[in-house]
Formats: C-alpha cells, structure tokens, sequence
C-alpha cells in the first residue's frame, strides 16, 4: 500500500472519528415502550379538637385546637372561675350530689373535628396555690395538695382536706335549657359507678398522677366527628374546716388528642 | 472507473512528451503541407518540426491537454452513472465528445500545419515526411475505445448465459411493547403520544386519610411484554413534572407562547409537579421532540397551561408537528424537593399545614418490592438491596381465628401479608383496649397467609378476647422506618428519575440479582409491589395534616 493511500485512509479515519464525536452522544435503543402510572397519591388525615363550653343555656363558648400555629390552642376558655366564693359541702355521703349552689361545675363538650379517630388524653400540667387577695384570714392549707408533677409535697402546709375534684362524662345534653344524663362510669376519681362524688384531695390528686403527655389520663378513643361530653367539678370538702380559707387554686386542664 | 483511469494516463503521457523546456523559437508563419508520414524520425529531424510550431504552440497544447483531462472527466463521471438527471447526463457526454473530436481536429490541423513552406521548410520538405507520434495514435484509438463503449455499450457480452434469482426478499420488524396493569391493562402502544408511551395507566393507589406511624397501602403492579421481541432492559424511574399536551395542532413554524395540558383523562391530572420559570420542558409527539424554555411565571402543580418564551438557544417557534397527547416534561425538575413530580396540596387548610416543599412528599416513604414468581427484591425503600429482598414494609393482617381468644405462641393464618416480616421482629396483637406482642419465628414475605410465633408478652389490657377482628401489626418495622427520611418519594423523584434510572435486573433468588442481558423477555411477565407508608417518628407531626401528595411511577423497556 502506497504511502499516499495510508494517508488517505488515517485521514479517513480522522475524518469518521470527529463526525461520531459530534454525532453520537450516547447509545440508543431502536424499539423501546413505556408506561406510566400517574395520579398515585397518598393524602393525610386531620386531627383536630374542638372544645366547646355548654352552660344550660347558651351562649357556648368553642376553642379550636388548629388556631395554634402547632395545632396547640393554649388560649381555650376557663371552666371554672373564682368569682364564686366555694363553701364546704355539707356532708360526705354521697350520692347524691349535694346542692349545685355549694360546689363550683361546667359542662364541655369535646369534639374530634379531625378526619381521623383519636385517642383523648387529659392531663394538668400545673397547679399552684396563691393566698386569695383581700382575704381577711388565709386558712394556709394548699389546695393543690396532695400531689406535684414530682410526686413531692407542693409548697405549703399539705393538710387532710384538700379540694374535692370530679370528671364525670355524660351523654349529650337535652336542647336548652340543658339536662345531662350520667354514663356509666366516673372518669375521675376512677371508679366503676355512674355517678362521680366529691371527695378529698382529688385535685391534687390528679395532678399528681396526670400532669404531662407522658403521665396522662386516658379517656379512650374518639371516633372522627363524634362528640364526647364532660362535667368538670370542685368543691371544698366537708372536713376542710378553717383550712382553705382565703386560698386560691390556679390550675389547666390539657385536652390531648393523638 | 477503469475507463477514467485509462484517459487520465494517456492525457498524461502527452503532457510529458510535449513540454521540453529548450525549445527554439517558432516560425510565426509555416505554410501548409501535405501532410507527409515517414516512416521513422531521427533526432535530428525532431529540432525542425519543433521550430515549425507557432509562437503560442506551448499554451494551445496545455490547452488541449486540460481540455482532453476535461473530456475523460466528464465520461467518467457520466459513466459512473452518478449524474441522475437525463437531460445533465446527455449534456456532460455530449460536451465529452465535443471535446474530443475538437482535439482531434485540432491534433489533425497542428499536424498539417507542421509542413515547412520557407527555407528552413524546404528543408525540411526534402525531409522523409513526418509520421503522426504513436503516442497520440494510442491515445486517440483508446478514446475511441472508450467513446464507442460508453454510446455503443456498458459491459461485456457472452455467446451463453445463465441467470438466477431470488425473488420476494422481505425484512420484518419485531415489536417491543409494554402492558402494565394495576386493576387493568395498559399498553404503551395505544399511548396517545404516538409513540408508544402510554401516560395514563391505572392510578397505582389513592390513599385518603393516613395518619404517620400506621400501615398504609400497596398495590401490585405486573408489567408484561407484549411484544415479540425481548427487551434487554426494563427501566423504573420517576418521572419528571409532567403533563399531556390538550390542544389544537401546533405545525412547523408556528409560535408558541403557551402549551396547554389535559386537567383529566388522559395521564396527569394537569400538571404533574411543579415548573419554575426559565425551566426547559421537551415536548414529544411521535419520533419528534422539542425544548422549549418556560416563562418567568413559570407553572403550579395541576395548571393546565405552561407560559412559553423565545429564547437564542430555545425558540419559540415550532420545529415539529405538536399534537394532542404529546407529552410535555420539565427536564429541568426533579432537583430539589420543591420541584419534583410529586406536589402536596391542602386539602384542609390550616395555619400550620403549608405546602412550601411538599412536606407529605418529603415525609412520605416509598417502597418498591419485586415478587415475581416468589424471588423478591427491593429496589427502592428501606432494606433496599437487602439479602433477603424484603423492604421494610410494614403489615396490617388478621388471623383467621385466635384460639380461646388469647394470643400465644403458635402459628396463626392470617389473610395475606402485603408487607414482610423478619425473624424476631415484634408482633403486636390488638383488639380495643388489649394489645399482646409476640416475636416473629421466621422471615414471612408479601403474600405470605401463615405465620408463627413465639412466647408472647402483654402490653396492655388483657389478654383474652382476640379474634379475627384482631390487628396484627409488626412494631419493629414501624419503629424502622419511623426515623427514615432518605426513601421518601421526594428522594425517589430526586435520585431515581430518568437520569438515574434503575435498571430492573432479573432476580434469581431472594435478595440476588442475576443479569442475562434480558430484563424482561417476550411474553414475560414481572411483579412490583409498591407501597407508601408516612412514619411516624416520635415529633409531632401536625404539618403534615391534611395534605395529599401526588406523583407518578414511569415502567420502560428497550430493545
């Protein structure tokens, strides 16, 4: 082979190489096929809570749970206000219940406005004691006794006969004016009777075995929609004596849904 | 060709016998002679033909030269058959032969002319006469050779002949198409993009209302080819933001400032995914394919129009035939977790559900689980490319019967698992109130419809009551996953689209990979089980709430 010729054919080569540098990238399959499966979607539930204040007759007061920038809504309503001056309930036997005009209650009701079933948790993360301002003689008794989220003695003298606490769930209320019916069992103290009592030291009682999301009290689930109705209520105990006087119990009830 | 080859050597043997560089200075005016032949021509004779040529002799004959290399040219090229046009064709051979006969009526005159007339000419008449070179006579009997072979005919001729002949040659193509089915066949090749990408198949699931930390869903996915060839390689990938092209006919040099998608019916509902402005999308139809570069605006998840600008290196003006069905995909997607195919919208709004980043599509896990013919392999989610080929799947299955209402150790059928179960893994047993665990005795894979366990433990309530309404979930494949944040379906669109697509070897064994060369034979047929399940780690998970996420799954084969 002439040298003239070998040049023609390096040259050819040259010449074939640089066309494929600028004109295959890649290798590619003649015969191909493809489908997709578009539209998959997973979409989340909601849980939320909706807390609402039923006196007998309305106006209701609603706190929603999502109206927290964390679905935490800490700005709910009080149940239970000081304004009205506590006697001690006349008398340990019960039931019934004594007279409504000598214990402190609310109705609320509880509503899972989530799409999603929730398990309901209630606990108190705090309960302090104050000596009531203007109060002439302070009794010196902490009601919050017995309990602190430690398991320790609160501060204060911790005398028998701290503040009677109940929770009792009833069924829906009649139209206005309200009427409740009791369910079959008292939240709290736990108990297997219908009917919640007043009895001593439930308030710091609970607080002492109830006060975070890990050391709660379970209420069982709540079906999405559904509607669960609770009594709250505080007494001064019979045998409370002088002890209370003057004394002022600051505490927060957690609704917790998960 | 040899004819050209011929010509060109004989052109050149002139040149070399007719350019001496001593040459005396012409006569300017010979007179014509008859021409005379002698028979031989000395040395000395040559010098007195050589004055006799006229002054410009040196130039006409390259001149006759170039024109007689412009003639054999021309034949050949005419002769190859290379010019198509009849009319070109005649017109060169034509030229050709004028030519020629012009050089040898021009050869013929020199040779005339070269007779001397004066005194140097009575000379030289008293010379023998002077014989036409026989080189010239060579070069003029092959010319016409070749004059009379190209008009009067092509090739050779033999007194006998024998023919033979194949008649009815045909190739066929073979066919590679793909049919995938969820709850019913899909095939590529009734794809409205024509070409054989079908982008509306089967909605592999719908999930509503899932909360984290529970079981979710999966659906199986069997992809066949139909086709009649096998396919070396069988693909999954995400797909980028995608859509369908819903509109009228878009032709070659037509304006585009708008692309317009199918909200439903025909692939992604809109728009699949979110596109950022300056993003480029390809829009195909057929075999043809064009970029384009979006508008500032840029386009949402669902929208049914993207904004297209012109730009240098993408133009606005169409280069192809665009028409309904053509698929439009932003190459530019799938990068972060704010523009991947899978988009989040609220489906109830709260302050603390936002979209930005689709949350549910970063928290989301996905899992894609291989069980053809029982040999399972976990190409994507946790426990990907385990040796044992189970994803951390999670299950949610209920045993036919408890005996006596408690849970204890024992083997339990139960209605097939759509996850997988490890030996030693925690079994819960659940009925209202009551929950007893118990470890795994064994591996159980998807699909599996008994299962033992070991001495159980109770966790809550009592342990009495259990029958077929029971829940039993795997506890430790839930806390597996709980803290997973790598297998979402964000990071499947982000690691796992067309750019790195995973290839889908055949699987030997549970856990081993086994290429052939062949990913999914003619008529073969392979199985997927693809899940999703939100974890559900210890935090609170309340941005998550009430959103749905959306996103494809793209299954391709090759030739």
């Amino acid at each position: 082979m002439s040298p003239k010729t070998v040049k023609k054919l390096l040259l050819s080569l040259i010449v074939v190489g640089i066309l494929g540098s600028f004109t295959v990238g890649g290798t590619f399959a003649v015969l191909n096929g493809e489908g997709s499966n578009p539209n998959d979607s997973i979409a989340s539930g909601t849980l939320t809570l909706t807390e609402t204040l039923t006196p007998t007759n309305p106006p209701d007061t609603t706190c929603l749970s999502q109206n927290g920038a964390l679905n935490v809504n800490t700005g709910c309503f009080t149940i239970l206000s000081s304004a009205t001056v506590m006697y001690p309930i006349p008398s340990a036997a019960q039931p019934p219940l004594p007279a409504a005009s000598t214990y402190q209650s609310a109705h609320i009701s509880i509503q899972n406005s989530g799409t999603l079933p929730e398990t309901l948790k209630l606990y108190m993360p705090s309960c302090t004691y104050a000596t009531t301002t203007g109060a002439p003689s302070p009794g010196g008794t902490n009601p919050c006794c017995p309990g602190t989220a430690s398991g320790a003695l609160p501060a204060g003298p911790c005398n028998a006969g701290s503040l009677d606490f109940f929770i009792q769930e009833t069924n829906a209320p009649t139209a206005p004016p309200r009427t409740w019916t009791n369910l079959a069992s008292c939240i709290w103290p736990v108990s297997a009777v219908a009917a919640c009592t007043l009895s001593d030291d439930q308030l710091g009682g609970f607080w002492a075995l109830h006060h975070d999301n890990t050391h709660y009290l379970s209420l069982g689930t709540i079906a999405a929609g559904a509607t669960r109705y609770f009594q709250i209520a505080v007494a001064e105990p019979f045998d409370a004596a002088n002890g209370l006087q003057g004394e002022t119990a600051t505490f927060a009830l957690y609704w917790h849904a998960e | 060709m040899k004819n050209l080859q011929t010509l060109k050597l004989n052109a050149s043997s002139i040149r070399a016998a007719a350019a001496p560089s001593s040459r005396p200075t012409p006569i300017e005016t010979a007179p014509e002679q008859p021409a005379q032949v002698a028979p031989a021509q000395t040395d000395v004779e040559r010098p007195a033909i050589r004055a006799i040529r006229p002054a410009g002799g040196l130039r006409k004959h390259m001149l006759v030269l170039l024109a007689v290399e412009a003639a054999a040219t021309l034949a050949a090229v005419a002769a190859t058959g290379s010019i198509h046009n009849t009319i070109f064709r005649i017109a060169i051979a034509g030229a050709a032969l004028t030519i020629a006969l012009l050089v040898a009526i021009e050869t013929a005159v020199s040779l005339r002319r070269a007779r001397p007339t004066s005194a140097a000419a009575a000379t030289a008449s008293a010379a023998p006469r002077r014989p036409l070179p026989k080189s010239r006579i060579a070069l003029l009997f092959v010319m016409a050779i070749g004059f009379a072979t190209y008009f009067g005919g092509g090739g050779t001729f033999a007194g006998f002949t024998a023919e033979t002949t194949n008649p009815n040659q045909t190739l066929a193509s073979g066919t590679l198409t793909l049919r995938n089915n969820v709850t019913s066949n899909c095939d590529s090749q009734l794809g409205e993009s024509n070409n054989n990408t079908n982008e509306n198949c089967n909605v592999a699931f719908a999930f509503t209302n899932q909360e984290p930390g529970v079981y979710t869903g999966t659906a199986t996915v069997t992809l066949t080819n139909t086709g009649s060839l096998n396919a070396s390689k069988l693909y999954l990938w995400a797909p980028y933001a995608n859509g369908v092209f819903n509109g009228a006919t878009i032709n070659p040099t037509n304006t585009v400032t708008t692309l317009s998608l199918y909200a439903s019916g025909h692939g992604p509902a809109g728009l699949e995914g979110t596109i950022a402005g300056g993003d480029l999308v390809v829009v195909t139809y057929g075999p043809n394919s064009q970029t384009f570069k979006v508008g500032p605006a840029g386009a949402a998840p669902g929208a049914t129009s993207i904004p297209i600008v012109n730009d240098g290196t993408y133009p606005n003006v169409a280069t192809i035939t665009i028409s309904a069905g053509a698929t439009v995909a932003d190459t530019s997607s799938d990068t972060t977790a704010a523009n991947t195919d899978c988009y989040d919208t609220q489906q109830t709004v709260y302050t603390f559900n936002p979209t930005t980043n689709n949350p549910l599509c970063s928290a989301t896990l996905l899992y894609v689980q291989e069980t053809t013919g029982g040999k399972n392999y976990c190409w994507y989610g946790s426990g990907h490319g385990s040796a044992t080929g189970m994803c951390d799947a999670p299950i949610s299955t209920k045993p036919s019967a408890v005996s006596g209402g408690v849970v204890a150790a024992g083997s339990y059928t139960v209605t097939a698992l759509t996850g997988n179960i490890k030996s030693g893994d925690t079994l819960a047993f659940t009925e209202g109130a009551n929950q007893v665990t118990c470890p795994a005795s064994a591996n159980y894979y998807i699909g599996v419809t008994s299962i033992t366990v070991g001495a159980c433990t109770l966790v809550t309530g009592v342990n009495s009551g259990f029958d077929s309404n029971t829940v039993i979930t795997d506890t430790t494949t839930l806390g597996t996953i709980a803290s997973d944040s790598s297998d979402t379906i964000s990071q499947f669109d982000i690691h796992k689209n067309y750019g790195f697509k995973q290839e889908l070897t055949p699987v030997s064994a549970n856990g081993t990979l086994t290429p052939t060369g062949t990913d999914l034979a003619s008529s073969a047929a392979r199985t997927f089980v693809v899940g999703v399940v939100i974890p559900g780690p210890a935090a609170a998970q309340n941005q998550l709430q009430g959103l749905k996420s959306t996103f494809g799954l793209t299954w391709h084969i090759d030739q």
